[in-house]
């Protein structure tokens, strides 16, 4: 063999090895705990690394189950198993869903511990191709008892091609069951029918012409009712898959009457059911594998999209509402109004009319803005779905007339635009009836705090009437009886004055003063009820007690009787002195605070060396320069 | 037989030394109540306290006695000063130990011998106070040991004991206890004994009755007003009597000069 031969055949070999070279990745093994969304367990599965990705490959097995929460309480089991190449959930898959529990009776068996479980299981069983669902499909809900199939409550099969659902399909569940079929390319086609295992004659059945749902025909009890829905089926429409938002297109379709009937209706039920058990499938599927797993039911509906004045349009509404309802539940749950309106005619109608705008209006502004966030709006013309909200036509505001809201029935086409607009007036009229409203409840709740304040005086007033009682129960000097009355009849005068007063504002600011003010005269009342006992207080406290050896007794004896008789000869008349002479209410505060004051020094003079004070205290009557000298400033005194 | 004979010689023989005692001296028959003499005694009674359970008693009297002129207040009698150092055992129980100077005046106009003795003591005395509903009762016990002499020139110191009960009773009248501002009356009644060897036949010294009617200013001053009768038999013959008539001022004062932080936690003393 010549080197240009050997050269040849390397070259070849090579060429010949490259391809098992790129398909022999290593393939890995994973086994251990896995979790999914919300499925926690152990996996086994085998995976390439290519370019650092994780490749699935090969036999896929997920699992859980606790014998131990079983034999406790019950036990939420899952079984996942299938296969992957290159990524793609591909081949059979087998999902079960289980809700077991046991009555912890158990056997051995060839050496086995078998435990009999009861509860639900859910399985689906199918091929999928590269995730997407390829051949017949079967979903099957059943009740299990003691280890064996008690019953099956529910029950789909769906032939798919590539994730298009092909052909015939059935769904059943133990009282109903729906047939029905598909054009090759997934959409709804032909009659869907609904047949009841109970009653023969009843059914339901809905008819498609190429996605367009015509008609709905329900057969109950002899009866038989169709419902129109788009009759016109040359339309082009949009094909949207028959999920949920097309089941909430249908409802409105179909108006608050027919609605209940199809909301009942068990094709609508059936399909929800199977939509959402696919759907369960479809949150695992996607999580491992790289195509959605949807069953793409298909059908087609009139289409009329938003343009963008519509969209900014929606934008302004929501704005307009969101403000015109908090002024509408802010004015109709506002018990001062409630009372309000039961006097004030003008307060009467302003909130029946806000009352009607709410129920008219706003409310039905917020359904529009509603099926806008359910994405509904673009599949209806914008006059059925104002004709919707507003069976009578779209109101508008007049402000003129009663009642305010005029019920227009127009043939007139109408637009987001003339939403818009209404709810535009709505709100500025809203906020006009607002300030009508705030005027009014202020001036109420004004004339209410007054009443609240004269309430409060008057129990002050009364309340200096009870110390005056209690005084004179007691064996108390008349002085101070005669200077309480004093307070009392100085608090009275006040309160005429009060009562004499017109202007509300100034009464109010007035009221307000003098409950402070008569707080101070109770004040001053319950500091000259004590004063007595301070008194006595200050007595005993100013005593010794003395042995008096020639008569082998204990005598008290009065000392520092300078202090304690300018206390009690001068300061007292004093204090109660000021008092009578119609003390100012900046005055009380004042007032109480030396008197306060004054007790308190006393306490402390008699613990304290006092004979220069008590040597400059001799003949002294003022009672200013006692207090100075008793180094008791009134406060403003000591701030200065 | 025998023995009724013997019985009746010992009572022969009684029978006639008595016979013989009264044939010696004729005894007087009766008492001779001298007629009543009246006085004015001016007293200070000063307790100053000097410690927390000690005071030191400081008393002065000034007694007057009648001349023929003049009642009560006619001559100067004698002048007291009585100290001592009293123990505050409890407030129902006190004692005192001190000694006394008095000084005896002449009070016979017809005396040639001297005007002036002094006459020496040491008394001790135990203080009892009882207190009985509002009213304070006192039982006093008063020894005294005195050294007195006559007034004739170069006499002798007799020595002479003096027991002395007192019993008195201080009944407020216009408060409910006896405090400062009360008025008070105060019945008394003190018995004097005396023991010595110039006493023969007369140890009767004196019985005191005496009433006062005081008022107590503060804890620390109370002033008293009374009048007293008292007798008792003379030294020199038992057998003679003397009367007194006594107009009695009391003043008692009890000033404390301890600082106020050690006075006042004693008040009380034991309770």
């Amino acid at each position: 063999m010549s080197h240009r031969n050997l050269l040849y055949t390397w070259i070849v070999g090579c060429l010949f090895i490259l391809p098992f070279n790129l398909l022999s990745q290593e393939l890995y093994t994973y086994s251990g705990k896995f979790e999914l969304g919300s499925y926690k367990g152990d996996a086994n599965f085998y995976y390439n690394i290519i370019e650092n990705d994780t490749v699935l490959n090969g036999v896929f097995q997920f699992s859980s189950a606790s014998l131990k929460d079983l034999l406790e309480n019950k036990d939420s089991s899952f079984s996942i198993s299938g296969n992957f190449e290159n990524d793609y959930a591909t081949g059979p898959w087998e999902f079960s869903f289980n809700l077991f529990e046991t009555e912890s009776k158990s056997s051995v068996e060839d050496l086995q511990y078998v435990v009999n479980v009861s509860g639900e299981q859910r399985l689906a069983k199918g091929n999928l191709i590269e995730g997407k669902p390829d051949g017949a499909w079967i979903y099957t809900a059943q009740e299990i008892q003691d280890s064996k199939v008690d019953k099956i409550t529910f029950k789909s099969t769906i032939d798919f091609e590539n994730g298009v659902p092909q052909r015939s399909f059935r769904i059943e569940d133990e009282e109903k069951e729906l047939v029905g079929r598909f054009l090759r390319n997934g959409i709804a086609h032909d009659q869907w029918t609904l047949y009841s295992d109970q009653e023969v004659d009843d059914a339901e059945s809905w008819f498609f012409s190429e996605g367009i749902l015509e008609r709905i025909q329900i057969t109950s009890r002899g009866q038989t009712t169709n419902i129109e829905i788009y009759p016109n089926t040359n339309i082009i429409g949009k094909t949207i898959t028959l999920d949920n938002t097309y089941l909430e297109i249908l409802k409105l379709k179909l108006g608050a009457d027919n609605a209940s009937k199809i909301t009942d209706s068990g094709i609508l039920s059936l399909l929800q059911k199977n939509d959402l058990y696919y759907q369960e499938i479809d949150t695992i599927v996607s999580g491992i594998s790289k195509a959605p797993f949807t069953p793409q039911f298909k059908v087609r509906i009139p289409y009329f999209p938003l343009n963008n004045k519509e969209t900014k349009s929606l934008d302004l509404i929501a704005d307009y509402y969101k403000k015109a309802n908090a002024i509408c539940v802010s004015l109709l749950e506002d018990t001062q109004i409630s009372i309000l309106k039961l006097s004030d005619e003008q307060v009467f109608k302003l909130y029946e009319e806000v009352h009607l705008i709410s129920n008219q209006i706003v409310k039905p502004l917020g359904q529009v803005l509603e099926y806008n966030t359910k994405s509904l709006l673009p599949f209806f013309s914008r006059s059925e779905i104002i004709n919707k909200v507003w069976e009578r036509g779209l109101p508008s505001l007049n402000s003129q007339t009663t009642p305010i809201v005029n019920q227009i029935v127009s043939s007139k086409a109408r637009t987001i635009l003339d939403v818009e607009q209404l709810a535009k007036e709505t709100f500025t009229y809203l906020s006009t009836v607002e300030e009508i409203l705030a005027k009014k409840v202020n001036r109420q709740r004004r004339e209410q705090k007054a009443i609240d304040l004269e309430k409060k005086m008057i129990s002050q007033l009364q309340y200096l009437e009870v110390l005056e009682k209690s005084f004179e129960t007691d064996t108390i000097p008349e002085a101070y009886i005669n200077t309480l009355s004093t307070i009392k009849d100085n608090a009275r005068s006040k309160l005429n004055r009060y009562a004499s007063m017109q202007d509300l504002e100034e009464k109010l600011k007035y009221a307000e003063e003098l409950v402070v003010c008569f707080d101070a005269l109770d004040n001053i009342g319950e500091t000259i009820l004590k004063l007595p006992n301070q008194q006595n207080e200050i007595k005993k406290k100013y005593q010794d007690d003395v042995w008096n050896p020639f008569t082998s007794t204990v005598m008290t004896e009065m000392v520092k009787k300078r202090i304690t008789q300018a206390y009690e000869n001068v300061l007292i008349p004093y204090f109660l002195q000021k008092v009578e002479q119609d003390i100012s209410c900046d005055d009380s505060i004042k007032w109480i605070q030396t008197v306060h004051k004054t007790h308190q020094r006393m306490h402390e003079m008699r613990e304290e060396n006092t004979r220069k004070l008590e040597r400059k205290l001799r003949k002294e009557k003022d009672p200013l320069i006692i207090l100075e000298r008793f180094q008791v400033y009134p406060i403003n005194k000591e701030k200065e | 037989m025998k023995g009724n004979l013997r019985i009746y010689l010992v009572f022969i023989l009684l029978c006639s030394y008595s016979v013989q005692i009264d044939a010696q001296e004729d005894p007087p028959r009766e008492s001779e109540f001298k007629e009543p003499v009246t006085k004015l005694w001016i007293n200070t009674y000063g307790n100053i306290r000097i410690a927390k359970r000690f005071f030191w008693v400081a008393q002065t009297h000034f007694r007057f006695e009648e001349t023929e002129q003049t009642p009560f207040v006619g001559q100067v009698a004698q002048i007291y000063n009585r100290h001592a150092i009293g123990y505050i055992y409890s407030k129902k129980f006190n004692f005192s130990l001190g000694g006394v100077l008095r000084l005896n005046f002449n009070t016979d106009p017809s005396s040639p011998d001297r005007n002036l003795v002094p006459e020496w003591r040491i008394w001790h005395q135990y203080m009892f106070a009882m207190p009985l509903s509002n009213m304070m009762f006192y039982h006093r016990i008063r020894i005294e040991h005195r050294w007195t002499q006559d007034f004739a020139e170069g006499s002798n110191y007799d020595f002479r004991n003096r027991w002395r009960y007192m019993f008195k009773a201080k009944i407020p009248l216009n408060s409910p206890t006896l405090a400062p501002k009360t008025f008070y009356l105060s019945p008394e009644a003190e018995l004097i004994m005396q023991s010595g060897k110039p006493v023969v036949g007369s140890p009767f010294e004196d019985l005191r009755l005496h009433a006062s009617f005081g008022y107590i200013l503060t804890p620390r001053m109370t002033l008293a007003a009374g009048i007293m009768y008292s007798q008792g038999q003379t030294l020199s013959d038992g057998t003679v009597y003397k009367q007194n008539w006594t107009a009695r001022l009391h003043l008692y004062f009890s000033p404390d000069f301890r600082k106020v932080k050690n006075k006042l936690p004693s008040i009380h003393l034991d309770d």
